[in-house]
């Protein structure tokens, strides 16, 4: 019976925070965070439930893979060079987190965390402010989707060596997904050539060939991370990116596997942070947040200056505050760092009040400097 | 009055061309050539002032259609003291092209149909938009079809009755309608985009299979063909190659980089390998990869590119000579931007639905005679290595427009 409610109510979360977001014009993420909160506090009783652990677990991966989908490789390409002011934006902003982050003593990992952001609120802020074709929504989505790329792999990077730093063959073993992305992605594009009838079927097949394919492509890649030694939530990143590589963007195959991530699985994982935050609400000093907050604002304003040349001062501003937003790859990372014992729950917690916070913030005073 | 200065290849052209025109030639056999094909010619030397005191220069325009800039800048300082009502030269190196300026001479830059660039200069500097009105015995009941305009003009619209009308084939004229229409170089550039095409023969072993296509296709939109082929260990530029030799990319290229402006389509062998799309040379012509095709049948203009005027008035202009072509935009906004572009018997317009690479791939499968794409590639998502796939893997000749 438990189980039961239990059931219904994560059900019943996932089915109204999309209703309920567009009402108080806040990410339905949040709201399925604050839910899970409310949740923990009048129940007490999910934290024990090991069926919500493990669909929370598929729900980070495929969070993953859907941001592995959601970058779009030609976008990077095609404006790398034209707008190189992007990527060096980037690089400051990277340096700059890992410098006060060891400066303030904190966990390698923190400099993951500081310059990450996150693509689910920034799109929807410059789709909702129309300026995706704009130079200004094209830089800035560009410096998205690098940081991701960047951060993702960081991320990887930083947790693997972190489980096995005296054995360099363990360290050296998870790279080997690198070679199976590349013989992937030639097989993809030989399939395109040479079948492209079939591959059309990826997008347009009423048996959904699409969204089963990308199912087995998210499966196999994290479970080779796994097998390797590395996390699965980059091998669900890579098979993501695999995906929207081969494609140049997954377009229609995207909107598909968007409803089945956002609509089925990821609500488990951003519920259950939000019964995480309530758990360990004892654990949390305040100040970390706080100290996170002003650390992320600096390395993503102070950075934007590099564009005061070509960019009106409220566009810089806009940009430092846009990119300063965190969401989904910070707690995925969060969550990561405090399995492997990098961060403790308690840290783990005040990073996802952080999140949440900046993802609240940074997109409301966004609007707040570009309609002013 | 149109005075033109020079009767050699250009000068004649210009005159065949032109009503009420007299050409001044101080050659006694080529003057007595023109005269034998009923040219009106001044026999005389035009940087004497007298010669000009003899003609109507006040008001007139003149065309310096000589192959010698310092001549041309003599005879303009003697004439620009007459009030001639322009004077325009043929420039043959662009070091003179400050002093043409000083001189007020509006000048065209030596190249390939020198003389139908000249006669744009004259008659198409503007764009310009005539009506007209049917009556009775001016177009009624004609179809629109059997109203020849000409090769610079093309109707736009009809009004009838306080209405407008679209264009069709079969839209017959009646009494009292107006008839708009348009003239101007864009309008020649869609009708027929070819004067002048340079074959250029890199690989001999291929030179039989685009000769072939060239010849037919050069006959067809009527251009004049051109070879540039390299025999004896140099190039040559000739009607007709008898022996090829072997011509390195970069000679190609260099050879290319000096003809800007000269050629309207430079047709070639397909590379052995791809070659960078930034390298200036797509940017100058539109290039297109011969396969010795002698009639486009098929045809599929792939509009990847945000400025997509080119590609669709190569891809219309085709579906004149050829009968149809399918034209594929890659994303739905395009086609606010394209709005001139109208479906018609010979028109095929058609977006891509969930992506364009595999859409794009799939079509191309089917084979077609030629491909039409842009090579500033910025809408989509077909990278330069399908785009090579296109060029030198299929069957397809590919015409790559700047």
């Amino acid at each position: 019976m438990k189980e039961l409610v239990e059931i219904s109510m994560v059900a019943l979360i996932a089915f109204a925070s999309p209703i309920v977001s567009q009402r108080v014009k806040i990410p339905a993420v949040i709201i399925e965070i604050m839910a899970g909160f409310l949740l923990a506090m009048a129940t007490g009783f999910f934290i024990s439930s090991e069926w919500f652990s493990f669909f929370s677990t598929i729900g980070l991966i495929f969070l993953m893979f859907l941001s592995g989908l959601e970058i779009d490789f030609t976008l990077i390409v095609r404006k790398f060079g034209r707008y190189w002011k992007v990527p060096l934006y980037v690089v400051i902003s990277l340096v700059m987190s890992f410098l006060i982050s060891y400066y303030l003593n904190l966990s390698l990992i923190y400099g993951v965390f500081l310059a990450n952001v996150s693509l689910g609120i920034v799109m929807p802020v410059m789709k909702e402010t129309g300026i995706v074709n704009t130079e200004f929504g094209q830089k800035t989505l560009l410096a998205t989707f690098l940081t991701d790329l960047i951060t993702i792999s960081l991320l990887s990077g930083i947790a693997v060596s972190f489980k096995s730093p005296e054995s360099p063959l363990e360290l050296l073993l998870p790279v080997m997904i690198v070679p199976a992305f590349i013989f992937a992605y030639y097989l993809g594009r030989y399939l395109i050539w040479h079948f492209p009838d079939f591959m059309a079927r990826f997008f347009d097949d009423p048996m959904e060939l699409g969204v089963r394919g990308s199912f087995a492509i998210m499966i196999i890649f994290s479970g080779l991370a796994y097998i390797l030694g590395s996390e699965t939530i980059l091998g669900a990143f890579l098979a993501g990116a695999l995906i929207s590589t081969i494609f140049r963007g997954a377009g229609k195959l995207e909107e598909s596997l968007m409803g089945v991530g956002y609509g089925i699985f990821i609500p488990f994982f951003f519920i259950k942070t939000g019964v995480d935050i309530y758990y360990r609400i004892p654990e949390v000093t305040f100040y970390l947040p706080a100290v996170l907050l002003v650390a992320g604002i600096a390395v993503k304003l102070l950075p934007s200056l590099i564009f005061a040349a070509d960019m009106k001062p409220d566009q810089v501003f806009g940009f430092g505050l846009l990119q300063s937003s965190k969401l989904g790859l910070t707690l995925a990372g969060a969550e990561i760092a405090r399995e492997i014992g990098m961060i403790s729950p308690g840290e783990a917690v005040g990073i996802a009040i952080w999140t949440v916070v900046s993802a609240l913030l940074f997109p409301v005073l966004f609007r707040f400097v570009v309609r002013t | 009055m149109y005075i033109v200065v020079g009767g050699g290849r250009v000068g004649k052209r210009i005159a065949e061309m032109l009503d009420d025109c007299i050409i001044v030639e101080k050659d006694r056999e080529q003057y007595e050539s023109l005269r034998n094909n009923g040219l009106n010619v001044l026999f005389g030397d035009a940087t004497e002032k007298r010669v000009w005191e003899r003609l109507p220069v006040k008001g007139s325009v003149v065309i310096l259609a000589t192959n010698n800039d310092l001549t041309n800048l003599k005879i303009a300082k003697v004439v620009r003291e007459l009030e001639p009502g322009d004077i325009i030269a043929r420039i043959e190196s662009e070091d003179y092209q400050k002093q043409y300026q000083s001189l007020g001479v509006r000048g065209v830059t030596c190249g390939k149909s020198i003389a139908s660039d000249l006669i744009h200069e004259l008659i198409e500097s503007k764009r310009r938009y005539f009506e007209i009105a049917v009556n009775k015995n001016n177009f009624a009941n004609v179809r629109l079809s059997d109203l020849n305009v000409g090769d610079d003009c093309t109707i736009i619209l009809i009004y009838r009755k306080g209405k407008i009308f679209r264009p069709h084939p079969d839209f017959v004229l009646e009494e009292g309608d107006v008839i708009g229409i348009i003239c101007g170089r864009e309008v020649k550039k869609t009708k027929n985009p070819f004067d002048e095409i340079l074959l250029l023969i890199r690989h001999p072993e291929n030179y039989s299979e685009v000769l072939k296509e060239a010849n037919a296709i050069s006959r067809i939109v009527d251009a004049d063909l051109l070879i540039l082929h390299k025999h004896d260990g140099k190039i040559l530029c000739s009607f007709q190659a008898d022996s090829i030799e072997e011509m390195e990319l970069n000679e190609a290229i260099d050879i290319l980089n000096a003809l800007k402006d000269k050629v309207d389509l430079v047709m070639t062998d397909p590379p052995k390998a791809k070659v960078e799309f930034d390298s200036g040379i797509f940017r100058k012509f539109p290039i297109l990869f011969a396969r010795g095709k002698i009639y486009y049948s098929e045809i599929l203009a792939i509009v990847n590119t945000a400025n997509p005027e080119e590609i669709l008035n190569y891809a219309t202009s085709f579906a004149n000579y050829f009968g149809r072509c399918k034209i594929v935009f890659l994303d739905s906004n395009q086609l606010k931007t394209s709005s001139f572009v109208v479906e018609s018997p010979t028109v095929e317009i058609r977006v891509t639905k969930f992506n364009p690479l595999v859409e794009i791939v799939r079509e191309v499968k089917k084979g077609y005679d030629l491909l039409i794409f842009s090579i500033s590639n910025d809408i989509g998502n077909i990278d330069q290595e399908f785009l090579w796939k296109f060029i030198l893997e299929t069957r397809s000749s590919v015409l790559v427009v700047r």
